[in-house]
């Protein structure tokens, strides 16, 4: 099966947030209805980060530059990394790769135990408080199967977010991020191409990836990879532990206290004696 | 029609600035609301230029769009957009509640200091233009805010009565 | 006729006992999520129902010797002594000896020793210290969300290392304790039993402490 992606070109979006509330809408994840109770980030920004409720977010950073502002705006969801850190560190695989490059976070499997979160370089699948499961983007997964585009990409009215085969998604935002720096914007550059394995959701970020809060070389925490390493060594040393102690009982067997034989007397017994 | 067909530039029934262009200052066509504005706020107590405008997350006055609660935790807040340099001035942060206000109303809500806004030079002097969205009320809805056409002049076009809403003047204080 | 010595009192059988039981549920429950394998081969309603458990038993497993403390703090106090005393000739010599002693006890006589043996002291201690990092990792990554993502990984971490620890120390605990070890075979009735140990063993084993416990009389019982 080829493998698909989105691409999200933050120089066609106009952070409406369509995406961000038909993602609500379409997956039926709540807003509070505490009149007045929201938070306010002190900008457009509609919260500070995901959460158990938003699995995508339209962030808004604005820079001032001799050359003018240049507000830089990011959809924020599940990158689909080709490596997902979050999957190695599931205790009851709950998060799994199709076919088509889509990191699935099965809800109905998922315990809440919240490693992935830790284990995520962009911390991305966030806990639901009411549900004991945490969550992310889905690829809209459930829509893909019928043949129908993420309910992100349908809606935007910018047509700033695609869905398609990746290496056309590549293809696309290369293309674009190519027609930007001919229109001066020197900084262009797509994210996702190689980062984690190379990602399902590409970004073409047309103020350079850390104007739009991206990192910029992501990695595994390094704890992911030590807590590998931890098992199996631990299971080395227990099996060491036992080898030696069974040893240790087949020479203790026929043990008695008063049928010991000749004892060898040691350097320090012999300088006790002695004193 | 009662005003034209040519073209003329006048300023705003309240401006900072002289009209360098035409004789006179505003359109001396104006019409006025049932409350009239009988004069025009003085530049030197309301020397900052006040503008309104409108998001995508809500329409109009906010009546419908507020009271869905995914449309209200997307932009849940009334504000009040300026420089970095008016902000300085008045001793503002971002985030602070402020006061905005003039003969005809006196409205609080947060403010959102942002370089997207900068200081003008007009005639030598420096002229600051604040802006705010007017989706918000307070009769219904998950999210309410301060109504930002308590500000406005009740003056319309002499030829559409089209209200003069995205130019007027006012004075912000740290509330 | 036989004397004993009273060597364990009930308070500490019984704290001891709780905290056993609480351990091996812990390390049983902790390792299904902890062996990747079995965690996703046992499907994740066990798995919640284990993680429900695990901190059941985690409550007991600090709140045991938590009462034990509170309830005599002298006995506490004794502990401490013991685990933290400076060793003499004799508890040097038996570390040098053990290696023989586990590997060909029929040959190798233990010089005489105080109320803990020397070994027992290094191997304790580093248990309590894994036990309280056990603890602490665990207490953190409970609170979960309300820790950031940097501290609930380093916890999550330290949290399996101080397992890797718990689970080898145990061997050892249990081999020794439990006396499957033979030269210590029925000094499981210590901790487990009646906690009496006979006046033959005593002086074998703890040379110095039973001669002190004779002299005093306190903890003697003639049967």
């Amino acid at each position: 099966m080829t493998e698909s992606a989105i691409l999200y070109d933050s120089s066609k979006c106009s952070a409406c947030k369509g995406c961000q509330v038909q993602c609500k809408q379409w997956n039926m994840l709540p807003s509070s209805m505490v009149k007045d109770g929201y938070e306010s980030t002190g900008s457009y920004q509609s919260m500070a980060d995901l959460n158990g409720d938003t699995r995508l977010l339209i962030e808004f950073r604005e820079k001032d530059t001799p050359a003018g502002v240049e507000w830089a705006f990011s959809r924020r969801a599940c990158f689909h990394c080709t490596e997902p850190a979050c999957m190695d560190v599931c205790p009851v695989g709950a998060i799994s790769r199709l076919d088509d490059g889509t990191v699935k976070l099965d809800s109905s499997k998922c315990v809440g135990c919240k490693y992935c979160t830790a284990a995520c370089p962009f911390s991305v699948p966030k806990y639901r408080e009411n549900f004991g499961v945490s969550n992310k983007c889905t690829l809209c997964d459930d829509r893909v199967a019928k043949g129908i585009e993420p309910a992100c990409v349908k809606t935007c009215p910018a047509a700033a977010i695609f869905y398609g085969p990746r290496t056309e998604m590549l293809t696309k935002g290369k293309a674009r991020v190519a027609e930007l720096k001919v229109a001066g914007f020197n900084k262009a550059e797509l994210y996702g191409e190689t980062q984690m394995g190379g990602m399902h959701s590409l970004f073409v970020a047309k103020f350079g990836f850390e104007a739009h809060g991206l990192i910029r070389d992501p990695k595994k925490p390094d704890i992911v990879t030590l807590m590998s390493i931890i098992k199996p060594l631990t299971g080395l040393g227990i099996a060491a532990i036992v080898g030696g102690l069974g040893i240790s009982f087949l020479s203790s067997i026929g043990y008695t206290r008063d049928g010991l034989t000749e004892e060898l007397e040691t350097a320090d017994e012999a300088a006790k004696e002695e004193k | 029609m009662k005003d034209g067909p040519l073209t003329e530039h006048y300023e705003p029934f309240e401006s900072p600035a002289k009209n360098l262009i035409n004789g006179g200052q505003s359109t001396p066509n104006l019409t006025f609301g049932s409350a009239k504005s009988v004069k025009p706020s003085d530049p030197k107590k309301y020397p900052i230029v006040c503008t309104t405008y409108r998001m995508t997350e809500h329409w109009q006055t906010g009546g419908m769009t507020r009271n869905i609660p995914w449309l209200a935790e997307a932009m849940p807040k009334m504000f009040v957009e300026m420089s970095l340099e008016l902000a300085k001035e008045k001793g503002i942060a971002n985030g602070d509640q402020v006061r905005v206000f003039n003969d005809r109303g006196d409205i609080e809500m947060m403010a959102m200091v942002t370089p997207r806004f900068k200081p003008f030079t007009i005639d030598g002097k420096t002229v600051h233009q604040v802006g705010m969205p007017w989706h918000w009320g307070y009769a219904s809805g998950y999210a309410t805010g301060a109504i930002a056409n308590d500000l406005t002049p009740n003056v319309g076009d002499a030829n559409s009565s089209i209200p003069e809403y995205k130019a007027y003047l006012v004075n912000v204080e740290k509330a | 006729m036989t004397r004993y010595i009273q060597r364990h009192s009930l308070l500490k059988r019984w704290i001891h006992g709780i905290h056993m039981v609480a351990t091996l549920v812990l390390i049983a429950s902790g390792a299904v999520v902890f062996i990747p394998v079995v965690g996703r081969a046992v499907g994740s309603d066990v798995v919640q129902m284990v993680r429900i458990a695990h901190r059941v038993f985690a409550v007991v497993f600090i709140g045991g010797p938590l009462v034990g403390l509170i309830v005599a703090p002298k006995g506490f106090v004794h502990i401490m002594k013991n685990l933290f005393a400076k060793w003499d000739d004799d508890d040097k010599l038996f570390m040098k000896k053990f290696p023989r002693y586990m590997f060909a006890p029929k040959t190798t006589h233990m010089p005489p020793q105080h109320e803990v043996k020397s070994g027992q002291r290094l191997s304790d201690g580093l248990l309590l210290f894994a036990a309280a990092l056990i603890a602490v990792t665990g207490v953190v990554l409970w609170a979960g969300q309300f820790v950031s993502p940097e501290v609930f990984r380093v916890a999550l971490l330290l949290h399996d290392v101080a397992f890797a620890l718990v689970v080898l120390i145990m061997c050892a605990h249990i081999y020794l304790g439990a006396g499957i070890f033979q030269p210590y075979r029925g000094l499981a009735r210590l901790m487990l039993g009646n906690g009496r140990v006979t006046e033959e063993e005593a002086r074998y084993h703890w040379g110095h402490w039973a001669d002190e416990e004779l002299a005093s009389g306190k903890n003697v019982i003639e049967e």
